[in-house]
């Protein structure tokens, strides 16, 4: 729950340029690793993390152009819709709603809940799915940037420089 | 960035429900389950969602103790510990702290933040790892309750019986997809 539409604006700003950077990472050949045989691969997830957070806003009457997900999926192609929709969301987010809109419902996908709770659950939505695609990532051979803190080779790196004695 | 209390206890009280969930789908052999070579296992990263909310508060005074981790590690300890965890935080973030202090610096880790960023950066990096541990999961053959939404399995079930939003609007206007 959000009680400010500055508080969403700065979670989602820090998230979304860290959500950059990860699909940024991605390679084409990567998109096809599956979480396991049939489901979703790394290029749904990618996909799914572009598309998910405007067609919730869209449901409360954002009106943020949907883009079709393209026959052939490409890495850039992932990262520049999720930098073009991130953008958007922040921007209409902030044109069209208030600090008092926060508590009041919205319904998404026949869903009522308050806007601060909506948005709230679109930041985490996506962090979640994005801890998904960095697993597939490190699946597919890939190094993902740090998230929350230093990744695996920022913590080796550390750890060499420190030696194994200041651990 | 969290202005008030409530509003991280609502948020994470609904959170840590779903990882408790989530938590007691496991198994004591599917801890042992690689990321990838040379990366964390699934029973280490489990092991962090449960130990993380107190790691974190306790640099900022929340005076919670560890446990030590029992040796061969199992799913049970993982989830008791981390009801034990998140419980805690819920009551000590409402015991300790108002409104007002939320925008006070903490330093935990060495790093500077307002502690309700500190308290939204706790939530999130349980649902990150959350995910991650979610694909483990499937990788290992258990089911992963839903989080966000219907699962795989509840989804196939509206697939087949229709009921799937956008399912007759594939890739149209999102605007009408959840009318399904």
């Amino acid at each position: 729950m959000y009680s400010k539409i500055s508080d969403f604006v700065g979670a989602y700003t820090h998230e979304s340029q860290t959500t950059a950077r990860v699909l940024d990472a991605l390679t084409d050949a990567s998109l096809g690793q599956e979480k396991t045989e049939g489901d979703w691969t790394a290029g749904t997830h990618a996909w799914h993390i572009a598309s998910t957070p405007y067609q919730i806003t869209n449901q409360f009457g954002t009106e943020i152009a949907a883009v079709d997900k393209p026959e052939t999926l490409t890495a850039k192609g992932c990262a520049d819709e999720y930098r073009r929709s991130s953008a958007a969301v922040i921007d209409a987010i902030r044109a069209k709603y208030t600090d008092a809109d926060l508590s009041t419902e919205v319904s998404a996908f026949n869903y009522p809940m308050p806007l601060g709770v909506w948005l709230n659950m679109i930041v985490n939505h996506e962090v979640h799915h994005r801890g998904q695609l960095s697993i597939l990532m490190r699946q597919a051979g890939l190094s993902v940037p740090s998230i929350y803190g230093p990744n695996k080779e920022e913590t080796a790196k550390y750890v060499a420089e420190q030696g194994a004695a200041a651990h | 960035m969290y202005n008030k209390v409530d509003d991280f206890v609502n948020s994470y009280s609904h959170e840590s429900q779903v990882t408790a969930n989530q938590l007691d789908s496991l198994t004591d052999t599917s801890l042992n389950t690689p990321k990838a070579e040379g990366h964390s296992s699934l029973g280490q990263i489990a092991l962090h969602i449960a130990q993380a909310p107190i790691q974190i508060l306790n640099q900022h005074g929340l005076g919670v103790e560890d446990k030590p981790v029992p040796e061969p590690l199992t799913a049970k300890f993982i989830a008791d510990e981390y009801r034990r965890t998140s419980a805690a935080v819920i009551a000590g973030v409402k015991e300790k702290w108002n409104d007002a202090q939320l925008h006070d610096t903490a330093n935990i880790f060495g790093m500077e933040m307002p502690l309700g960023k500190w308290l939204s950066a706790l939530e999130k990096h349980e649902v990150h790892h959350r995910g991650q541990l979610s694909v483990l999961q499937r990788q290992a053959g258990l089911p992963v309750p839903s989080i966000y939404g219907p699962n795989k399995e509840q989804t196939d079930a509206m697939i087949a019986a229709g009921t799937m939003p956008g399912q007759n609007n594939p890739g149209g206007d999102s605007s009408q997809s959840a009318q399904g």
